[in-house]
C-alpha cells in the first residue's frame, strides 16, 4: 500500500506540527490567570516575573508535555510492532500502572512531602522492576506469555492502588493521590525534567535500535528468525527501552492513558505500515496529540484545571472508536 | 478532693506563668508599637492557595493585604462563616503556580496535601511559603490561627480571635443541658462517619454529642455498612449533606429504604459542610445548631 504522502514530507510536516504547538504552548496562559496575560505584564515593567514564569514554569510543562507525548507515542509503536497486537500500549504490559504504583506508594507512605522528588523516583523503581519481572516470565514463554503477564501485573498494581487509597488516613491524602493518578504536567519544575529527560532520551535509543527487527517481525517470527532476527534481543531492547522511558515519563506526570493506543494507528497508513518508520512518527505524533491537549486543558477552564489524563481518555476514546469503525468498513468492504 | 486541689494549685502556678509571659509580650508589643508601622516588614501580598487558611487569612488580615484566595471560598457551599462579602471582593487562585507568580506576592499560605506540585515549584523558585496541617481538633485550629498569626505579623490579632472563638465557644456550651451526650448520627456520603480523633468528631463532642463513629467504637473516618449504622440508635440524624445536591452516587445510600424508618422517627439537623470542612472559627455553626437540637429535644422530653 502506497502512503498518501513521503515519509520525508510526514516527518517535516509532523516535525512543524510539534514545532508549532511547543510555541503555542509557550505563550498560552491558563485561562484563570489571563490567556495572554503575560505579554500584558511585559508591556507593564513587570517584564522580569513574566520572563520568570516562561522560564520556571512553562517551559518545564511544555518540554514535558512533549517528551512524555513522544515517549508514549514511540512505545506504542514499538510495543504494537513487536507483539504483533493492535491493542499493546505501556499501559497493556504494566509499565505505566507499576510506574504509577510506586508513586502513589511514594504519596501514601508521606515520603514525596519530605522529599518531593521521592515521588518520580519510586515511579521510576516501579516501572524497571515491572520490566525485570516481565522480562523473567518472558523468557520461558513467547509473546502471548508476555501480554498475559503484562495484563496481570496491570490488574496488581492497580488493585494495589486502589488500596492505598481504600487505606489511606485521610480524605485529603485519598484526594491527592485521586489527582495525581489523573495524570498532568501542570507546575513541574526543571527538576522534574532534569530527572526524567535523560532516561526518557536512553529508553528512546534502546527502541530505536529494535526498529530493524521490528520490520522483520512484521512477517512474523518464524520468517523473521530466518532473516536472522534474535527475538530475545529485540524483547530486551522493547521492554527495557519502554519500561526506561515510559517508567520516567509516567513517573513525573502520571497516568496518560490513549496515547500510546491511537498514535501508532492514525499514523500507521500515511508510513506504509512500516513498524521502523511507525517509532519516528508515531513520537512525533505522540508530542503534538500531548502539546495540543495540554494547551486544551490550559483554555478550558471549568473551576479547577481539567487534568491531562482525564482529557487524553476522554478524547481519544471516542476517537479510537471511530478508528476501529472505519477499519472495519474497510476490511468488510 | 485531693486531685482537685492539685490542678488547683497548678492551675494558679499556671496562670502566674502566663501573667509574666503576657507582661513580657507586653514590653515587646509596645516596643514594636512604638516604631512607625515598618510596612515592609509585614507581608503586604499575601497568597492562600488552601481553603481552611483562606479564612484564617481573611479573620487576620485586612483585605488590602491579600493578594488572593482559593476559588473555593467563594462558592456558596464552602465560604466560611459571615465572611461572604470580604471573600466575593478578593482576587482568586485556583492553586496554579503560574497565576500566584502572577500575583507577585510575598507570602504564600498552603495546606499540607494541595497543590504540592505547585508549592514545591514556588518553594524551589525561593518564595516564602508557610504549609498547613489539617486540623484534627479545636487545639491544632488554635495552634494554626497562632502560627498563621505570626507568619502573616499579626499574632496580636490572632491571639484576640482565638479569645474570641473560646468566648463564643463557651456561651454556647453554656446552654448545653446536663447528662451524658447523645448519639449523633451524621451518615455522610458512601456511609462516611467520623470516629475518634477527627474534627468532626471533635466540634461534634463540644456541641454535647457524641459521634455515631465514637459510639461504634472506632479511628478516624470509616465507611460503614448499612447494616451496622442500622443497628445503632441515635438520637439525632443528619442525612442530607450539602452533596446530596447536585446528586452523586455516593448520596444515594443515604436513600436507601432500609434507612427511611429510622430517618422518620429520629429528629434531624441539617449541618452545612463549610462549618466542619476546616478547623477554624465556622465551626461556631455547627455547634450552635447542634447545641440548638440538644436544648430543642429536652424542651420536648419536658412537654
Amino acid at each position: 500500500m502506497k502512503p498518501p504522502l513521503s515519509y520525508p514530507l510526514l516527518i517535516a510536516g509532523l516535525t512543524l506540527l510539534v514545532g508549532l504547538l511547543a510555541f503555542l504552548s509557550m505563550i498560552v496562559g491558563p485561562a484563570t490567570a489571563g490567556t495572554f496575560e503575560l505579554f500584558d505584564m511585559m508591556a507593564h515593567g513587570r517584564a522580569d516575573t513574566a520572563w520568570m514564569i516562561m522560564r520556571e514554569v512553562r517551559l518545564p510543562r511544555t518540554a514535558l508535555a512533549m517528551l512524555v507525548g513522544m515517549t508514549l507515542g514511540m512505545a506504542g509503536a514499538a510495543l504494537q510492532g513487536f507483539l504483533r497486537n493492535p491493542l499493546a500500549d505501556p499501559g497493556v504490559i504494566g509499565v505505566s500502572p507499576a510506574a504509577s504504583l510506586g508513586a502513589v506508594l511514594a504519596l501514601y507512605t508521606g515520603l514525596s512531602a519530605q522529599l518531593p522528588l521521592a515521588l518520580p523516583l519510586m515511579g521510576i523503581l516501579g516501572a524497571l522492576l515491572c520490566a525485570l519481572l516481565l522480562q523473567g516470565l518472558a523468557r520461558r514463554g513467547g509473546v502471548l506469555t508476555l501480554v498475559l503477564a503484562g495484563v496481570a501485573v496491570s490488574s496488581l498494581c492497580a488493585a494495589l492502588m486502589s488500596l492505598a487509597l481504600n487505606l489511606s488516613p485521610n480524605p485529603y491524602a485519598a484526594a491527592e493521590i485521586m489527582f495525581w493518578l489523573m495524570g498532568s504536567v501542570t507546575d513541574r519544575s526543571i527538576d522534574h525534567l532534569v530527572l526524567a529527560g535523560p532516561l526518557m532520551a536512553l529508553g528512546w535509543l534502546l527502541l530505536a535500535a529494535s526498529a530493524r527487527s521490528l520490520d522483520a517481525l512484521s512477517l512474523g517470527e518464524e520468517a523473521a528468525a530466518g532473516l536472522g532476527v534474535n527475538l530475545s534481543r529485540t524483547r530486551t531492547l522493547v521492554i527495557t527501552g519502554t519500561a526506561i522511558s515510559v517508567g520516567a515519563g509516567t513517573a513525573v506526570t502520571g497516568g496518560i492513558g490513549f496515547i500510546g493506543l491511537v498514535v501508532p494507528h492514525l499514523l500507521r497508513p500515511l508510513v506504509g505500515h512500516t513498524p521502523s518508520r511507525l517509532l519516528l512518527a508515531s513520537a512525533l505524533g505522540g508530542g503534538a496529540l500531548l502539546l495540543a491537549a495540554d494547551i486544551l486543558v490550559r483554555v478550558v477552564m471549568l473551576g479547577p484545571e481539567l487534568k491531562l489524563g482525564v482529557l487524553t481518555a476522554l478524547v481519544g476514546a471516542p476517537f479510537f472508536l471511530w478508528l476501529i469503525f472505519r477499519a472495519r468498513t474497510e476490511l468488510e468492504s | 478532693m485531693k486531685s482537685g486541689r492539685h490542678t488547683g494549685r497548678r492551675s494558679a502556678r499556671r496562670s502566674r506563668v502566663a501573667a509574666l509571659v503576657a507582661s513580657f509580650l507586653a514590653i515587646f508589643t509596645t516596643a514594636a508599637d512604638a516604631q512607625p508601622p515598618r510596612d515592609g516588614a509585614r507581608p503586604q501580598r499575601i497568597v492562600s492557595m488552601n481553603l481552611c487558611t483562606d479564612e484564617l487569612l481573611m479573620r487576620i488580615v485586612d483585605p488590602s493585604r491579600i493578594a488572593s484566595i482559593t476559588y473555593l471560598s467563594q462558592q456558596a457551599v464552602n465560604g466560611p462563616l459571615g465572611l461572604d462579602a470580604v471573600a466575593s471582593k478578593l482576587k482568586i487562585n485556583h492553586g496554579l503556580a503560574e497565576e500566584v507568580l502572577m500575583q507577585e506576592p510575598d507570602l504564600i499560605l498552603a495546606g499540607r496535601f494541595t497543590s504540592a506540585t505547585a508549592v514545591s515549584l514556588l518553594r524551589k523558585l525561593g518564595y516564602n511559603i508557610v504549609v498547613f496541617d489539617p486540623e484534627n481538633t479545636l487545639d491544632d485550629m488554635r495552634a494554626n490561627i497562632r502560627k498563621l498569626g505570626e507568619a502573616v505579623g499579626s499574632a496580636a490579632r490572632a491571639e484576640e480571635i482565638i479569645a474570641d472563638f473560646d468566648a463564643r465557644l463557651a456561651r454556647l456550651q453554656a446552654q448545653i443541658p446536663p447528662g451524658e451526650k447523645p448519639v449523633f448520627a451524621d451518615i455522610g456520603v458512601n456511609n462516611f462517619i467520623a470516629g475518634e480523633n477527627t474534627l468532626y468528631t471533635h466540634i461534634v463532642n463540644a456541641s454535647g454529642y457524641r459521634t455515631l463513629g465514637q459510639a461504634l467504637g472506632f479511628d478516624g473516618f470509616r465507611n460503614v455498612p448499612l447494616e451496622e449504622v442500622l443497628s445503632t440508635k441515635p438520637a439525632l440524624i443528619s442525612t442530607a449533606t450539602p452533596w446530596t445536591n447536585p446528586p452523586s452516587m455516593s448520596t444515594m445510600a443515604l436513600r436507601h429504604p432500609a434507612l427511611r424508618a429510622m430517618v422518620e422517627s429520629t429528629p434531624q439537623v441539617f449541618i452545612p459542610e463549610r462549618y466542619t470542612t476546616c478547623g477554624a472559627p465556622s465551626v461556631l455553626g455547627a455547634v450552635e445548631i447542634l447545641v440548638g437540637a440538644r436544648k430543642a429535644a429536652v424542651a420536648k422530653r419536658r412537654k
